[in-house]
């Protein structure tokens, strides 16, 4: 009856694709020593064993029998030389990278016996079958030796260590008295070894050099047998088995996890080890965006740096005492990143008396940059210099914390391609009235498809008001009309809220000319955050040529904006009419999402036929009942209290009403968040509290909540798992705020 | 409601490899599973489907664990679509760790970390696969390089030049974090 094969043994079979005759009756003859093992007939196992091991095609068929007794001969009973050859080579090997055993696996024994070497993973199995036979015959250094000469066959293969592991464990915890524990004193005799502790520790070294070889083999699969070493070692609690695995995580595993992390965490990943340093180094992806924020001592490294680096598409440097932006290592930026398309420099803010930086730059860079951002730079020169570099690509150009020269510096330059302008004013060295103006022909001109503008900290104005300038004005009034055919695409428009209008009051604001284009129909989003009432006015209504027939005195109508998603203007006084015009058709074609209104107390939107002075108390639902958007998430109301206006205009009541502007966001089915700046009232805090429970609001930003009330808020807040905020006052979304 | 069908899956890597039983639903989050369904009948059904993958039965089993738990979860189609429990379309979300996904990962060791990571490649469970990584990925964010070996048992392979070198790239970079905290 034939034995049933044993698992291990199938499991190979099943890995191994290709095998001839010749396997087959190694397999059997395998199977067939084992079933005799089973049956303790160990002599008869020996026999069919030496027989399977010479059908294996390294023997020689003629003379293998004669070389394997001629080996066994050789070496007499005791194996001495080559099991202390191996004791030798195991306690010399370094553990990080052993070799000393491979080496004396392709070396011949002392003795000169020249020992076998055969990749056959089966000559291997049936040496194994051998030492398990010669063990259980209680021939337990006889079975040592045959399972480190399986080790010499292939020092890749995992089959001998496994055995000679399991033989030499099987010593250590021999019970007294009994064979193994007299083959254990006998072997640490020859292998001159002082206790069975070194013999414990050579097990462990034995462990782990047999991982080490046997999982750096690219030629054999790890199969059955190396998961069995595996084993072994993490039940001998040997580290290299526990680090294996993650350390070796595959590469697609290791570039997903890579690409979860910011660039100061891949900085760190580099130095890991090798094998991390090559994965993050060679992922172009990584590389494309890259803040060089404040390098160390960088002078010497950043060429060099950049060459490992040339994926990088968006670069962005901050200036610091240690490291100043000069001319040289701008050009290696400027020409040293072929796939530069967004540079980002920011400079030290410098005190305005001392000079802006200043660089030279020759010839246009070898990138097409479509994105600049410049942050402190005062001194023109450079700043016109690299728009004069890069003007024929930019798409986006950021401005902030500049000098009020710009106006020179941006109206001289054509941007044929520029879709997003940004200019901030930085430092405030002149006094008010002396403070940037900036004039807007120049620059809409030069600009003719942007899209977003942003504009911070200066006073705007359409033109000069130069004797001269306004000469050539009148003549140019015809041509005034086509102001209509300037900036047709822009669409999202924010004044800050240092802008300021070169003319004071309303009326006057209205009958100037207006100091920007006027607003077309596809506007999407307008934010008017300064403080000045006239520039809303301006920028909204302002007379472009002759005053209306229909209304003398009043404003323009204004071209309806269906798509107008934002509005926001922190200024009251926008008349009824006004705003109806504005809000209407963007409410009734649900484009409108964000609204932000203030309301002077008691004085929300003057009748025209009143003069302006009908003092009505605010009621939102009532004033603005054409706001029904049902798009509308972002409700916003700034210096309101509905409450009736006071019988003495000179002592008003402390008292505050919001009710009505709680009943409002029942318009509203798709809202979420409110903004909420009603100003210092008494009775301010139940009324936030009142909208901390609102069933649909979500998020909160107000800033009059202050010491104990604001403890308690942030707990109800927190209960109802609403997001409070305090902030008095919040930046135009889709401009990333720079630190300024 | 449809009855609840078990699927039999066992690992056929190393011999004798457990066999694990899991509810159809769940098993669908794996683009293999998906894929080989495709071949059977309903009824071939009671036939055990063999998967091979270098991974313990302790982390399969880990993996079963989430995917058992995460069944009603939305699950990417081989088109790429994202498909709800009852087979609608769904818009596609980011994923994020939910409580119990937070106290699964965190209940890992590294070993089965890096098992679980193995086997949803191999079984292309997308959003486990995703998670996975993330989790990886907050580990080692913001540690430095030192934490990082510690973290996840790598012992460095750089000689003292080549760390010299190393620090001197990465001091072009300024630790982020370090500015944050001044701000």
């Amino acid at each position: 009856m034939a034995a049933p094969i044993r698992p291990v043994l199938a499991a190979l079979w099943d890995a191994t694709a290709d095998y001839d005759e010749r396997d087959v009756a190694m397999r059997d003859g395998i199977t067939k020593a084992h079933g005799l093992m089973d049956s303790h007939e160990y002599s008869e196992a020996l026999h069919v064993i030496f027989e399977t091991v010479s059908l294996c095609p390294c023997m020689a068929p003629s003379d293998s029998a004669a070389a394997t007794s001629n080996g066994m001969a050789r070496h007499g009973k005791d194996k001495a030389c080559h099991i202390s050859q191996f004791i030798a080579a195991l306690q010399s090997e370094d553990p990080e990278h052993p070799k000393a055993l491979c080496q004396l696996a392709s070396q011949p024994c002392s003795c000169g016996y020249s020992w076998p070497s055969c990749p056959r993973i089966l000559h291997a199995v049936a040496l194994d079958a051998l030492a398990e036979c010669l063990n259980k015959a209680d021939q337990h250094v006889n079975a040592l030796s045959t399972a480190l000469g399986t080790i010499r066959l292939d020092p890749a293969c995992a089959v001998g260590y496994c055995r000679a592991a399991r033989i030499i464990h099987q010593l250590l915890i021999a019970p007294e008295h009994s064979p193994a524990a007299r083959a254990m004193s006998g072997l640490l005799k020859v292998a001159s070894l002082p206790s069975a502790d070194a013999l414990r520790e050579l097990l462990r070294s034995l462990v782990r050099t047999g991982l080490y070889n046997t999982s750096r083999s690219r030629t054999r699969p790890r199969g059955p047998y190396y998961f069995i070493l595996q084993d072994i070692a993490h039940r001998l609690k040997i580290k290299e088995a526990r680090r294996d695995p993650v350390e070796w995580f595959p590469a697609e595993v290791l570039t997903l996890i890579f690409s979860h992390l910011d660039i100061t965490s891949l900085i760190k990943c580099l130095s890991v080890s090798k094998r991390w340093n090559q994965l993050v180094r060679r992922d172009s992806v990584l590389w494309e965006d890259l803040r060089l924020n404040r390098p160390r001592n960088p002078g010497r490294f950043l060429a060099k740096f950049l060459q490992q680096h040339q994926e990088i598409r968006t670069f962005v440097v901050y200036e610091s005492s240690s490291f100043s932006l000069n001319g040289s290592k701008i050009s290696t930026i400027f020409y040293g990143l072929p796939r530069l398309q967004r540079l980002y420099l920011t400079a030290l803010p410098r005190p305005s008396e001392l000079p802006g930086l200043d660089f030279q730059l020759r010839q246009a860079p070898g990138a097409s940059l479509t994105q600049l951002t410049l942050v402190y730079f005062y001194n023109q020169r450079p700043v016109k210099k690299l728009l004069d570099l890069t003007c024929n690509t930019l798409e986006v150009l950021d401005l902030v914390g500049t000098d009020f020269e710009v106006n020179n510096t941006l109206g001289s330059v054509f941007l044929p391609r520029l879709r997003k302008l940004r200019v901030t004013l930085g430092h405030l060295t002149k006094s008010h009235h002396q403070r940037g103006v900036i004039e807007m022909k120049p620059i809409v001109k030069a600009t003719p498809r942007l899209e977003q503008f942003f504009l911070d900290g200066f006073t705007i104005q359409w033109f000069a008001e130069d004797d001269d300038e306004l000469l050539r004005l009148n003549e140019d009034d015809a041509a005034a009309t086509c102001k209509d055919d300037l900036w047709p695409s822009l669409n999202t428009l924010v004044l800050g809220p240092r802008v300021l209008l070169s003319v004071n009051g309303i009326f006057a604001a209205y009958k100037e000319f207006s100091a920007l284009p006027p607003l077309t129909s596809n506007m999407r989003s307008i934010e008017i955050l300064c403080h000045d009432p006239a520039v809303a006015h301006n920028v909204l209504f302002a007379v472009d040529s002759a005053p209306h027939p229909d209304n003398p005195d009043g404003p323009l109508p204004v071209t309806p904006m269906p798509n107008l998603e934002v509005f926001r203007c922190t200024t009251q006084l926008l008349t009824r009419s006004g705003l109806r015009q504005i809000l209407e058709p963007a409410a009734k074609s649900g484009a409108l999402k964000v609204l932000e209104l203030a309301a002077e107390p008691f004085l929300l939107f003057p009748d025209e036929e009143g003069g302006g002075h009908e003092r009505v108390p605010f009621q939102p639902k009532v004033h603005l009942d054409y706001v029904v958007s049902p798009n509308l998430h972002t409700l916003g109301l700034r210096d309101f209290n509905c409450l009736r206006y006071p019988d003495d205009p000179w002592n008003p009541p402390d008292l505050f009403d919001g009710q009505p502007f709680i009943d409002w966001l029942d318009s509203f089915p798709s809202l979420h968040t409110v903004a909420v700046y009603p100003g210092p009232w008494a009775g301010v805090d139940e009324f936030i509290m009142k909208l901390i429970k609102h069933p649909r609001v979500q998020v909160i930003h107000q800033d009059v909540l202050r010491g104990v009330a604001w403890d308690r808020a942030v707990q109800l807040a927190e209960t109802v798992e609403v997001q409070l905020n305090h902030t008095p006052r919040y930046m135009p979304a889709g401009w990333p705020l720079i630190e300024d | 409601m449809a009855p609840i069908q078990i699927l039999k899956l066992q690992n056929t890597f190393k011999p004798g490899g457990k066999v694990f039983e899991v509810e159809r639903a769940a098993a669908e989050h794996s683009g293999l599973v998906q894929m080989l369904l495709q071949d059977f009948d309903d009824s071939d059904l009671e036939a055990i489907i063999p998967i091979s993958v270098d991974v313990s039965d302790k982390g399969l089993a880990k993996v079963f664990e989430w995917m058992t738990h995460s069944k009603d979860l939305p699950k990417t189609t081989d088109d790429g679509s994202v498909r709800g429990p009852d087979d609608s379309a769904v818009n596609w979300k980011p994923l994020t760790f939910s409580d119990w996904d937070k106290k699964f990962f965190d209940a890992l060791d590294s070993e089965a970390l890096y098992e679980i990571l193995i086997a949803a490649n191999y079984l292309d469970i997308k959003p486990l696969y995703e998670l996975g990584c993330q989790f990886v990925a907050n580990m080692i964010r913001g540690k430095t390089t030192e934490q990082i070996r510690e973290i996840l048992n790598i012992t460095s392979d750089f000689n003292p030049e080549e760390e010299l070198r190393i620090r001197e790239q990465k001091a072009l970079v300024k630790d982020e974090s370090e500015t944050a905290e001044k701000n």
